[in-house]
């Protein structure tokens, strides 16, 4: 509040220095909206043609038709590919969870030579995530004879994504109170029980975080998934191929699918909000 | 007991032994247990492979056509010929000038945000919430916007400021907005953090001493935030050099970015090897690149 | 280094730390530490911060294992014990309270460890917050109390599990000044009702002299005094304990003459008499410690076996007491404390006669 009339006081001192400062602001804020719709534009767009009944992408709209999610529906391929998507994000988290919390209980709770190397090393994957990434996975599959499709999928997708996981988990992990856990030791509790009673429950918010951002990482995955698939495909990697070689609106239809499904998860992250940022700030 | 992570043993580390070493052992044991399957994970599935790809850039042909052999061709074709030369400079400066536009672009935005705005939060998730989307899905988008007879071009007719469509697809400009467009978050978040950071105090201070609001901005805020600054640009730097979406959808024949030449090596080409030489040599510029970048950020850091 | 003797017998202590040495690290943070607390005692260790108190009452409690030394509580020897199995619950100095469970499920965490039946778990964590005076508080979550409830729910947990010593880490230390005063009473009241041993550390010397039954006085990892406040307090025996409890006058000097533990201390060119308890010989440089209250003005003055002349320095009045501060012919300034209704009407710089007691001046190293 202090601040507010702080700000306050300054502004009317540059007012009579400069007779626009309520402009400036305004522009400011039109700036802001122009941004926003800038970048809700495509999206929009995208959901928009969905719903298009003409077959071409021409502007404006010709008529209002859900033909293209009814076809959407129908497209054996497409449902496999969601559901491919699906069972692989799943199983990453999954992975990912575990192996991130470990992770990051060792790097935090415990001193040991190396622990800086560590520290880096588990960012390196965050780095190089990309196209290089995803050629080494392909090489190294091909050369041990794993055969690409969904389990290799999955591993390639936990490789890059628990680091991410170990982030967000870092961060309530380090500002952790443990005298709350010698509290629990001091009452007679042993280490096991104050890890279930007082720990997990205390760090469950970035574990579910994690959970969720790696979630949505894994479905929204398009590098990775198109080199280690092999026959068949995943969401992004079949409206890939569709983009590339077969446009219609029903890829609209697909993509709008994926795009809802994204939503949901945004806005269940969003509840995790604090835990998310902490990858931003930390980078 | 010995070395649980939940007491407050562990400073027993420090000190001086008194843990039988049975009960030592127990504590090390532990440790390596926890950190086994990160470590185990990493170094089989991250690191093997990258050196299955260091080696696999040094045969001479692919291993189903004939016997190979080791020779460093592939990198020499790599350094030497002009073609992949001129892909390198092309993305450069890609990456270049869309790093430079975002800093332009995003700087007011996010000084706004964390300076003035009320709703901080709100418009910051607001903001992320089309990034969440897949990048194919936001390529995609803008195929469908930068068509011939898509939006922009009809919206542009209809305002008379052209005559007819221009040609804004698969061509640099195409790729340049798609790259523009992917990276916004990446210079955001941390300017906005970055800036956030800076003392609304400070900002005061400079304008009782008599600064006008852009001499504030150029000489304390800007300095103040440099760190988060040169973190955005050298993420968006980064990332769009390794970009293979937009290059691939978005962009025509001339102008491959060095992803997608990679990319198409893999899909369309033969030569693995070549393609591995050149995954190496980025990855190398890419790791050389993260090292600078920690370096340049914990100089120009100020303790305040 | 060495402790008062304890003329009791040995089943009557609860706590006995003996020659508990630790380090951490190379530094020396304890040094052989010998202390014993009576069964139901309001014991109060008292020290600077950073003095190893904290330290000393972590040991204790088992969280850490002294390098050196071991401690018996109510007989048994603490081995390798973690908290969990020892008899002593612990008051943390940020309280520690659970941010996930409300009050009755921190209060009854204890209790629920050991797998207590749930009816007497309801009953027990009821009479319990009754006696802290908070009834009516089990669905409130900690971060819904103030300062004091915490505190309250703090030490209602450790005394639910009825354990044989309750040890407390400066848990008044994050409250105001009112609050803390109205805490402590509440908090003697409370150790003697419960009659349970209580160790409490504390860098407050008016908490510890107002709660304790008996204080050690812990500077730089070493016990310097182990008794009663008032033993502390009049019968200092090393100057850190009689600067550091209460106020008092050092002069520094060196030993004349000595007889019969009455010593005459040269501090040139004034010799003070004083009583010399322990083994102090010719030509020792010690120190003579008297406390301002003992130190008189004018003509009291000239009724003291000891006195000089000073010049008064400044005068501060603190409403019950004036405090002079007095100059003498060494050089030394001396602290004066005159209740303010005493009829003394000295100014900046009158000439005053200014002594004490011999019985109230003793030397110290």
């Amino acid at each position: 509040m202090k601040h507010r009339e702080a700000k306050k006081v300054v502004n009317s001192r540059q007012r009579f220095r400069q007779y626009i400062p309520d402009l400036n602001d305004l522009a400011h804020k039109l700036y802001v909206g122009c941004f926003l719709l800038f970048i809700f534009a495509p999206i929009v767009v995208t959901v928009l043609y969905a719903f298009n009944s003409s077959r071409y992408f021409v502007w404006p709209i010709q008529g209002f038709s859900l033909e293209w999610f009814r076809q959407a529906w129908h497209n054996r391929l497409l449902i496999e590919a969601f559901a491919n998507s699906v069972i692989i994000a799943l199983a990453t988290t999954a992975l990912c969870t575990a192996i991130g919390t470990l992770m990051s209980f060792g790097l935090v709770r415990f001193r040991f030579r190396g622990r800086g190397f560590l520290n880096i090393l588990v960012l390196l994957p965050v780095v190089t995530y990309g196209i290089v990434s995803s050629i080494s996975l392909l090489l190294f599959f091909d050369m041990v004879h794993i055969q690409r499709g969904i389990g290799a999928t999955i591993l390639g997708h936990t490789t890059f994504l628990f680091p991410f996981a170990v982030i967000i988990i870092n961060g309530r992990l380090t500002n952790f109170d443990t005298s709350l856990e010698e509290a629990a030791m001091d009452l007679g509790a042993r280490p096991v029980r104050v890890f279930f009673d007082i720990t997990l429950p205390l760090i469950m918010p970035a574990i579910v975080a994690g959970a969720l951002l790696v979630f949505t990482l894994s479905f929204d995955d398009f590098i990775l998934s198109f080199f280690l698939i092999g026959n068949t495909n995943t969401l992004p990697v079949y409206i890939f191929g569709l983009i590339r070689y077969f446009m219609t609106p029903a890829v609209n239809a697909a993509a709008t699918a994926l795009i809802g499904i994204t939503m949901i998860f945004v806005i269940l992250i969003s509840f995790f909000f604090r835990e998310i940022r902490t990858i931003w700030v930390g980078v | 007991m010995g070395g649980s992570p939940l007491t407050s043993r562990t400073e027993r580390a420090d000190e001086r032994p008194r843990t039988p070493a049975r009960k030592r052992g127990r504590g090390k044991y532990k440790l390596t247990l926890i950190l086994l399957p990160g470590v185990a994970w990493l170094f089989i599935f991250y690191l093997i492979p990258t050196l299955v790809m260091f080696r696999y850039s040094l045969l001479s042909n692919m291993p189903h056509i004939a016997p190979p052999t080791f020779t460093l061709s592939n990198y020499l074709d790599a350094f030497c010929t002009t073609l992949y030369a001129k892909v390198f400079l092309r993305t450069a400066r890609f990456s270049t000038s869309v790093t430079a536009m975002l800093l332009l672009s995003c700087f007011p935005l996010a000084y706004y945000l964390a300076k003035k705005a009320r709703h901080q939060k709100e418009i910051l998730i607001l903001l992320m919430i089309p990034f969440w989307t897949s990048q194919v899905l936001r390529a995609f988008a803008w195929i469908i916007l930068l068509s011939r007879s898509g939006m922009v071009n009809v919206l542009l007719g209809r305002l008379h400021l052209i005559e007819e469509p221009l040609r804004l697809l698969y061509n640099w400009r195409a790729v340049t907005m798609g790259l523009f467009y992917s990276y916004i978050p990446y210079m955001i978040l941390p300017l906005y953090a970055a800036i956030g950071r800076v003392d609304d105090a400070l900002l005061e201070a400079s304008t009782d001493l008599g600064a006008n609001s852009w001499q504030t901005l150029w000489n304390v805020t800007i300095p103040l935030s440099l760190p988060g600054i040169v973190s955005g640009a050298a993420l968006v730097f980064v990332a769009s050099f390794t970009d293979v979406l937009s290059p691939t959808l978005l962009g025509g024949p001339s102008n491959e970015m060095i992803s997608s030449v990679i990319f198409n090596t893999f899909t369309m080409g033969s030569n693995w090897p070549l393609g591995s030489a050149l995954s190496f040599i980025l990855l190398a510029a890419l790791l050389l690149a993260a090292a600078l970048i920690m370096v340049i950020s914990s100089r120009v850091r100020y303790e305040t | 280094m060495t402790t008062l003797e304890e003329p009791i017998g040995q089943d009557q202590y609860d706590v006995e730390v003996r020659n508990v040495t630790h380090f951490y690290g190379r530094t020396k943070v304890l040094d052989e530490i010998n202390l014993k607390v009576r069964e139901g005692e309001f014991f109060g260790v008292l020290g600077p911060s950073g003095a190893g108190k904290t330290t000393l009452l972590r040991i204790i409690g088992g969280f850490v294992f002294p390098t050196m030394g071991s401690v018996y509580i109510q007989n048994e020897r603490m081995g390798h014990s973690p908290p969990y199995q020892c008899n002593t619950t612990m008051v943390f100095q940020h309280l520690a309270l659970f941010p996930h469970m409300n009050v009755f499920d921190n209060v009854a965490y204890g209790l629920k460890v050991r797998r207590r039946p749930r009816k007497e778990i309801s009953r027990r964590v009821a009479e319990v917050l009754e006696l802290v005076k908070l009834t009516g508080f089990e669905n409130r979550y900690p971060k819904q109390l103030s300062g004091g409830q915490q505190q309250r729910v703090a030490l209602a947990r450790s005394i639910v599990v009825e354990p044989g010593v309750v040890l407390l880490d400066e848990p008044l230390g994050s409250l105001d000044l009112k609050l803390r005063r109205e805490m402590e009473v509440e908090l003697k009241n409370l150790q003697r009702v419960l009659r349970t041993t209580f160790i409490y550390v504390t860098h407050d010397q008016e908490e510890a002299l107002t709660m304790s039954d008996r204080i050690g006085v812990i500077n730089e990892g070493r016990l310097e005094q182990m008794g009663t406040v008032e033993e502390i307090y009049e019968r200092p025996r090393s100057r850190f304990v009689a600067d550091f409890i209460g106020d008092t006058n050092l002069i520094e000097g060196k030993v004349e003459s000595i007889q019969d533990q009455v010593a005459a201390l040269l501090a040139a060119p004034l010799t003070f008499v004083a009583e010399a308890r322990g083994d102090f010989r010719e030509g020792d440089m010690v120190c003579l410690s008297v406390r301002p209250e003992r130190v008189r003005l004018g003509e009291a003055a000239e009724a003291c076996p000891v006195h000089c002349r000073g010049i008064v320095q400044d005068v501060t009045y603190t409403g019950p007491k004036r405090r002079y501060l007095v100059r003498l012919e060494n050089g030394q300034t001396l602290k004066a404390d005159v209740l303010a209704g005493e009829v003394t009407a000295f100014t900046v710089g009158d000439e005053v006669p200014i002594g004490w007691q011999s019985r109230d001046a003793y030397l110290l190293r």
